[in-house]
């Protein structure tokens, strides 16, 4: 089937079968910042903005998506032109093997466009659907701290 | 991941969606958020008819209760002003607690409450208030009760042609509480034990009315009853919220869990239905 999605802002017309999980279409699109973890929607490796809020990518049945905005970590910054929130996670080491940074990032920008002064608690309640599994999670606290301070003063 | 789905509708009405449900003869389900059609769907199930178009995304403080419709998120729920002052902001609460934030932003309070598995949250609560269930098919609508919605599978007690539009949670009266209590292994995980408890207390002090639920042990959640004989026209003390507590969980057939064995799961269930039977009659003594 032929479906209309707003990826990244911009419509898009894509092949699909209705039964397709959207990280399978997106990666097939060549959305590839979001990733295959667990396809159980533990692990957050799938991340993505659906209308602003993060959800599972794995979980999600493209045919539901009918005029949906899609929002994935290539619609947030270019190599060339980093995300504040993607310069404080480098700058404060909060990556490693980046295999679940996307879906740390999406989950952020979800958390500060809504709270942009979030306090640690709210914070690590945002970031309960994301797994890391090199850094540990302090440096990603610190990360998301320093992204709302930039953001703030912006 | 690929389903065996092979088309999905987007009906603009209810009678719309019913008659496609009745036309499909069991072909066709209705869907909120997906998210069970994801890793699992029936053999028979070819198509989908999404609830997306029919207004089910709504919040409604009514005179007699909350209107929590179908298509209403989890994180809708948690993050509801009308939920949080609602019987004590039970339902937000419990709605707080199920999994994690993705997930929440995905579940719907229709495909929760109709797709049991045995971890599920707020089945349990819903039964614990005293919830009725509004399905709708091509003959109308009928309002069933929380004891019959579970008295089996709930997909086996709808109709072929039905589907779950809202879930409507009671008023109660006052010198009434309820708690919400869960044991997982992680903040976001599923429970391994749950416990919903609302009550009641009657004028001179003796409980009225008491609702206990232990979720996590079976996959149907049941009012006990065990507990309410016990508590029922009694003044409340620890022994008989413990003795309460101990009837509700002998009563139940435990379910094999691979996580853990039957004996740690009753053992942590006491504690777990203990403590909610505490904070219920806490908050209905009028302290929070």
């Amino acid at each position: 089937m032929k479906l209309a999605l707003k990826i990244n802002g911009t419509e898009r017309i894509v092949e699909a079968e209705p039964g397709e999980v959207l990280l399978h279409v997106l990666r097939r699109e060549g959305y590839k910042g979001a990733k295959f973890g667990c396809g159980q929607g533990f692990c957050g490796a799938c991340t993505v903005l659906l209308d602003g809020k993060p959800v599972n990518s794995c979980l999600l049945l493209v045919g539901l998506l009918e005029g949906r905005e899609i929002t994935t970590i290539e619609g947030v910054g270019a190599v060339d032109r980093l995300h504040p929130i993607q310069e404080a996670y480098l700058d404060a080491g909060a990556v490693q093997c980046g295999y679940c940074t996307p879906g740390f990032i999406l989950a952020t920008k979800a958390l500060l466009d809504e709270r942009p002064n979030p306090t640690d608690d709210q914070i690590k309640g945002a970031l309960d659907g994301n797994y890391c599994r090199c850094t540990g999670y302090v440096k990603i606290v610190a990360a998301v701290k320093l992204a709302a301070k930039r953001l703030r003063i912006k | 991941m690929m389903t065996r789905i092979k088309l999905i509708h987007y009906p603009r009405s209810a009678k719309e969606l019913t008659a496609l449900l009745d036309k499909g003869k069991g072909r066709v389900a209705p869907v909120g958020g997906g998210v069970s059609f994801s890793f699992s769907s029936p053999p028979k199930i070819a198509e989908l008819a999404s609830l997306r178009s029919l207004g089910l995304d709504r919040i409604v403080r009514g005179k007699n209760g909350l209107r929590l419709g179908a298509m209403v998120t989890i994180a809708q729920l948690a993050a509801s002003p009308d939920a949080a002052r609602f019987r004590g902001g039970l339902l937000a609460t419990a709605a707080s607690r199920v999994a994690a934030t993705p997930n929440r932003n995905l579940i719907t309070v229709g495909g929760n409450a109709i797709r049991l598995f045995i971890w599920s949250d707020l089945p349990s609560v819903y039964c614990a208030m005293g919830a009725v269930f509004a399905v709708r098919g091509v003959k109308g609508m009928r309002k069933i009760s929380c004891d019959e919605f579970y008295a089996a599978q709930p997909l086996t007690v709808l109709k072929r042609s039905e589907f779950l539009e809202e879930v409507i949670v009671p008023d109660t009266g006052p010198h009434s509480g309820g708690a919400f209590e869960k044991f997982s292994e992680t903040a976001n995980t599923f429970a391994l034990v749950s416990a919903a408890a609302c009550v009641a207390l009657g004028s001179s002090g003796k409980c009225a009315s008491a609702r206990l639920v232990i979720g996590g042990l079976q996959l149907l959640p049941r009012v006990s009853k065990e507990a309410a004989r016990i508590l029922e026209g009694q003044v409340p003390s620890p022994e008989l919220m413990r003795k309460a507590a101990a009837a509700a969980v002998c009563a139940v057939k435990v379910v094999r869990d691979i996580r853990v064995s039957d004996e740690y799961k009753k053992g942590l269930a006491l504690t777990v239905a203990r403590r909610a039977l505490e904070d219920a009659f806490r908050t209905a003594g009028g302290k929070r």
